[in-house]
């Protein structure tokens, strides 16, 4: 068979931009980035073999724009579109669009994406199927609903929006008096953020662990999982550090998430990558089902890692039709991975993001390191996107070789120009209780963040 | 620079070879000079004449594209372009349409002048900001398209 793709339109930027190019190399496809104004000096448009200017800065005017996107790529000849993550990834008006003008949509379909994206719908399926879901609600239309909805799960209840991500939204209500307010809060919110104000309420698990389970789908029905991911450590549902195996969960545990995340899949008969987030009431020593990622994640590389297989290869090969390159039998962990989110922020002044030009940028390396990163000396980290600068993998034997080969890799960094979250990966990583596994989706703003405040 | 003679070359030759520069250029609207102590060589066309319009290329104003498309010059297939070289274009006359899917994008004068080039051919995709046509203005006094 003739490999239908030979050259991919990067409608990304940062470092999956540069991720996704280095992909495209190693698998010999062109690729040919599509930048906004700021972007034409950044690392992917050197990386690839032709850049197009897609629009200005503003994403709205550039990543955002599925008509401009798919021009870009009949444009300059190519025959596949990669979204990354974020912007279009999750937008089904993307694959659509790319079926309507002949173009491979390197992701899943556009139903793949409505149905995981409908959070209720999502939750209707997998409770059929027999999956635990959070107790909760259906839509909540008014304050009353929201009351009766809120006993009825119990309390501490989450406020969601149903179009939702990312924890925008997302209310924590603890008792009933703070429920009004934070209803239309949500709401607004909500409207804000996705222009759908629908709101529905879950009960609030208060020691969680955040667990997701990498899978892969192709065109024949073959589905396979990669294990999980420990997403846990959080700052307002934003992850700061993910890990895989997770130090919380069993041989026993492992095997139910990954089988429940087979189903799911499964069911919807899913292509390309996806992640299947569950969250794990540690307490009561089990999980619900949190929601599908129809996308390829930030934190994939520590699949990667523990795995050895490439994610970002196997969906292009995947949208390209062929079948998943190994059987679930070949799929094992060996070892432990850690990444550490690296932001333009300042942890001093509440994480305030702080974009500028990067003065020195010197990443440390090592056969234990991997460093995903668009940085280099000279690079303006620009006001108009996500702060994320590099990511930081360290692998290990074990655990605990994972976070010293990590606590050197982050003391390696030499970075001026931007203030970076450095500082505080290591903070997280020298604490006790972060070392041995102790931790909630909560624990770094009801614990680390007043310590951190307090350090000398 | 008009009228070059021997000795003017000569003595700039001199004063190159006395100072620590190692190579110079120098242009006016007639010709171009160039030399270097390290004896490297430049190609014939790299020592082009410059025209006599280079004063008015100086002069002329971008007309910039407005968004990522493909290149229409005339409304339809085999009909007569908008705009073609040397036509003189005012205000609100339609310089090309920009096909974005399913959407034509008219782009639109917002100054007098003459169209002296244009860049992209006919269905070219061109990119945000790149330059389709250089336009010699009538009035100074306004701006560019963007």
């Amino acid at each position: 068979m003739n490999f239908p793709i030979s050259r991919v339109l990067v409608a990304n930027r940062s470092e999956i931009a540069v991720r996704i190019i280095r992909a495209c190399q190693e698998l010999r496809i062109e690729s040919v980035a599509a930048v906004s104004e700021v972007d034409r000096q950044s690392m992917s448009a050197k990386m690839a073999d032709r850049v197009v200017c897609i629009g200005p800065a503003q994403p709205i005017r550039s990543y955002l724009k599925v008509d401009t996107i798919i021009s870009a790529a009949l444009g300059t000849g190519c025959d596949a579109i990669h979204p990354g993550y974020g912007f279009l990834a999750e937008q089904p008006e993307l694959p659509e669009a790319c079926e309507k003008y002949g173009l491979i949509f390197i992701g899943p379909n556009a139903e793949n994406i409505r149905s995981m994206g409908d959070k209720l719908f999502a939750r209707r399926m997998v409770a059929a199927l027999g999956i635990p879901v959070i107790p909760g609600s259906e839509l909540v239309r008014d304050e009353s609903e929201a009351k009766k909805a809120a006993v009825k799960a119990g309390y501490p209840i989450l406020l969601k929006a149903a179009a939702g991500g990312g924890g925008r939204g997302m209310k924590i209500v603890k008792r009933a008096k703070d429920l009004k307010a934070a209803f239309h809060e949500a709401a607004a919110e909500a409207r804000s953020a996705f222009g759908d104000d629908r709101i529905y309420i879950e009960h609030y698990i208060p020691d969680a662990r955040h667990i997701e389970v990498q899978i892969l789908g192709d065109r024949f029905g073959n589905i396979a999982h990669l294990f999980e991911r420990d997403c846990s450590l959080q700052r307002r549902y934003q992850k700061m550090v993910e890990e895989s195996p997770s130090p919380v969960v069993t041989d026993e545990l492992r095997n139910q998430m990954c089988r429940a995340a087979l189903l799911i899949a499964g069911n919807i008969g899913y292509l390309s990558a996806g992640t299947v987030e569950f969250i794990f009431d540690q307490k009561e020593q089990s999980f619900y089902f949190l929601e599908m990622n129809t996308r390829i994640q930030v934190e994939h590389p520590v699949t990667e890692m523990i795995t050895g297989i490439d994610l970002v290869q196997e969906q292009i090969r995947i949208a390209a039709g062929l079948p998943i390159s190994f059987s679930q039998d070949d799929v094992i962990h060996s070892g432990h991975a850690i990444e550490c989110r690296i932001n333009a922020e300042l942890p001093d002044s509440d994480f305030r993001p702080c974009p500028g030009k990067i003065i020195e940028w010197e990443a440390p390396r090592g056969d234990n390191i991997r460093i995903d990163t668009h940085c280099y000396p000279g690079y303006v980290v620009q006001p108009y996107y996500d702060s994320l600068l590099a990511k930081t993998i360290a692998t290990g034997r074990t655990r605990a070789q994972a976070i010293e080969n990590m606590q050197q890799a982050l003391a390696g960094f030499r970075v001026s120009g931007v203030d970076t979250t450095i500082g505080f990966h290591q903070f997280i990583l020298q604490n006790d209780d972060y070392q041995r596994g102790y931790f909630n989706t909560s624990w770094i703003e009801d614990t680390l963040l007043e310590k951190y405040g307090q350090r000398i | 620079m008009k009228g070059v003679t021997r000795e003017n070359i000569i003595s700039l030759l001199e004063m190159l070879r006395e100072s620590s520069i190692d190579e110079m250029c120098l242009q006016s609207n007639h010709l171009k000079f160039r030399v270097s102590k390290s004896g490297k060589k430049y190609d014939s066309d790299t020592a082009e004449v410059i025209s006599e319009t280079s004063d008015r290329q100086e002069q002329l104003l971008p007309v910039k594209a407005p968004m990522l498309g493909f290149f229409r010059r005339s409304p339809l297939a085999g009909a007569a372009p908008f705009v073609s070289v040397n036509q003189y274009i005012k205000e609100n006359d339609t310089l090309c349409i920009i096909h974005v899917l399913d959407q034509q994008n008219i782009l639109k004068a917002d100054f007098r002048g003459y169209v002296r080039q244009i860049f992209p051919s006919d269905g070219e995709m061109v990119e945000f900001q790149q330059t389709l046509f250089l336009v010699e203005p009538v009035d100074n006094t306004v701006g560019g398209v963007s």
